[in-house]
């Protein structure tokens, strides 16, 4: 079973009782299906994490100018002065 | 001739030598998009810049500048590319309003070659999805046959190309994302090698991957748009460094000599009888054509959809983290009832904001990384995940390219799968593998079916190779003959 409380909260989700019932339904299907991999032997292979292997891009470690200040603060639902707001939490 | 027959080189051609505008082409595009998106629902958002861009462009040429390759090409793109100061959404709420402070390098360099972009088209939210119903906005519908999907997550890049609403789109594909829709809406569409078209500013799903392609309505298109946002960015560490050819100049539709290999895997039970008959009509046909017919292997194909779903919804779940209700797009109201703690601040946001789907690959990959599940799912998965590369490896040593359905059958209906997530799934069946192993991937179409849908071929190549790929995709193109038009046309 799929503790699917522990998972929303691990995810940061917040979900409802009903949508509960309904993901651990159709998340346990789905995990059904990916225990199909176990039967596959792989003693001995690497995973394969990127279709770039062993490639390393470097560049010079040096500032440069891209984004201002209020290009990046652009998009925030709240600011206050040159800052990111959030309501009090604690 | 009306302007939206012309492909997207003949529009260069007309604007650059100056028998057409940029600003009456766009408008050309734009009324007929505004005429036909009521009933399709393709285009989220159109670009407010849009007009000036192509005026921009018009006086640039009247004072003398070279246009670019795609001159006056009206271009849309999918909910995805970040386009500076243009609504950009990824079809979810979470982003509702946002307008990037930039544009990724896909955009730039169309810009560069004289596109005017002028739209975001329909998607499934953070390309989730094979149907384009996850999408904050609705159902996009398919103009063969509204009462069907287009496929997804492209849904509406393929939807658009497909009801002339502009001769040059462009997708991403994860696990088939432009190669199916494309497929479902009768139009040609390519994912090239990962790595070959940098990710930079392409709001991320599963990084390893995602890239990004155009969705044309003929071959010579598709071929020159890949080459324009084909090479190394510096800003995608992941972008390959190897020389982009001059496909556009050298494919040709010759296939002598070139070996096609058919998966036997792909060819089972579960294919419908339309789509078989159709391949192999046109496997024949290419053999005729000079071109050698091997039989290849690619036995762990099996294990792709659960590979996929474990390795995609891990690093969603990962990415999609950023999506906390502090620096951009969507926060939940907290005048009336405050957060308890930080935790419920972000978890409340994310709860309101995500879609279904979305809610549920970020819990799958959060499940297959969690303590206790890290080895079993996301490490064995990159163990097969290596197996189906090696597939394709000796199967690339008996052939060049490989031919196959892009899916199982035509597009499905509207709501259809909707409620079964795992068979949804499977149908991405045929396209997930090349994302697996990195390598491109085509479908162009090769017919219709007895229910009047339209019927794609896959092509994949060895990965950089897209040269032996676009070369078949021409004469793929050539022999299927592919003049039938959609009925909202």
């Amino acid at each position: 079973m799929i503790d699917v409380k522990k998972i929303a909260k691990l995810a940061r989700l917040q979900i409802s009782a009903d949508e509960e019932r309904l993901y651990a339904e159709q998340l346990m299907s789905v995990v059904e299906h990916f225990n199909d991999l176990k039967e596959v032997d792989t003693d001995g292979i690497e995973p394969f994490i990127s279709p770039v292997e062993n490639t390393r891009s470097w560049r010079k470690d040096e500032v440069i100018s891209e984004l201002d200040q209020d290009a990046a603060l652009s998009a925030a639902p709240e600011l206050m002065g040159k800052l990111f707001r959030v309501p009090p939490v604690v | 001739m009306s302007i939206l027959d012309l492909s997207a080189i003949e529009i260069a051609e007309k604007v650059s030598s100056k028998s057409l505008s940029a600003t009456e082409v766009l408008k050309a595009y734009k009324d007929h998009s505004q005429k036909l998106n009521t009933e399709l629902n393709v285009i989220v958002s159109f670009c407010d810049g849009a007009e000036a861009r192509a005026q921009e462009l018009d006086r640039r040429m009247a004072s003398g500048e070279n246009p670019g390759r795609l001159a006056g090409v009206p271009v849309l793109v999918k909910d995805m590319f970040c386009q500076k100061s243009e609504l950009t959404t990824a079809g979810s709420k979470i982003l509702s309003g946002y307008r990037p402070p930039y544009s990724c390098t896909v955009v730039e360099r169309l810009e560069a070659e004289g596109a005017i972009i002028f739209g975001k088209t329909n998607q499934d939210e953070f390309a989730m999805g094979s149907s384009n119903e996850s999408s904050a906005y609705g159902p996009c519908k398919n103009p063969w046959n509204t009462d069907y999907v287009p496929g997804g997550s492209s849904g509406g890049a393929a939807a658009a190309v497909a009801a002339r609403m502009a001769p040059i789109s462009f997708g991403t594909d994860t696990g088939g994302s432009i190669r199916q829709p494309a497929s479902f809406c009768g139009v040609t569409g390519a994912k090239p090698t990962y790595g070959r078209v940098s990710r930079h500013g392409i709001i991320a799903f599963a990084s390893s991957l995602d890239q990004a392609g155009p969705i044309a309505n003929n071959v010579s298109d598709t071929v020159l748009a890949t080459e324009i946002v084909s090479g190394h960015c510096k800003y995608d560490s992941t972008s390959s460094f190897k020389d982009v050819p001059n496909w556009s100049k050298e494919i040709s539709s010759s296939v002598k000599g070139l070996k096609i290999g058919l998966p036997k895997e792909y060819f089972g039970d579960g294919l419908e009888a339309d789509c078989r008959k159709k391949i192999e009509e046109l496997s024949e046909q290419l053999k005729s054509e000079g071109a050698e017919l091997v039989e290849v292997s690619l036995p762990r194909t099996k294990y792709a959809v659960p590979i996929y779903y474990i390795i995609a919804t891990c690093e969603a779940s990962s990415n999609l983290s950023r999506y906390d209700g502090v620096r951009f797009g969507y926060r939940a109201n907290f005048m009336e009832e405050p957060a308890g703690s930080l935790e419920e601040f972000y978890s409340r946001t994310r709860g309101e904001a995500f879609g279904d789907e979305v809610k549920r690959r970020i819990m799958l990959g959060t499940f297959a990384l969690s303590s206790g599940y890290y080895d079993a799912y996301y490490s064995k998965a990159c163990k097969v995940r290596r197996l189906i590369k090696n597939d394709f490896d000796a199967a690339f040593e008996k052939c060049d390219v490989i031919l196959s359905p892009v899916t199982t059958g035509t597009a499905f209906k509207i709501g259809e799968r909707i409620t079964d997530p795992l068979t949804m799934y499977m149908n991405d069946v045929y396209t997930i593998s090349a994302n697996l192993a990195g390598i491109p991937g085509m479908s162009v179409p090769c017919g219709v079916s007895d229910s009047g849908l339209p019927i794609g071929a896959q092509l994949m190549s060895r990965a950089f190779d897209e040269q032996n790929l676009f070369c078949i995709a021409q004469k793929t193109e050539e022999i299927a003959q592919f003049t039938e038009v959609p009925s909202v046309l």
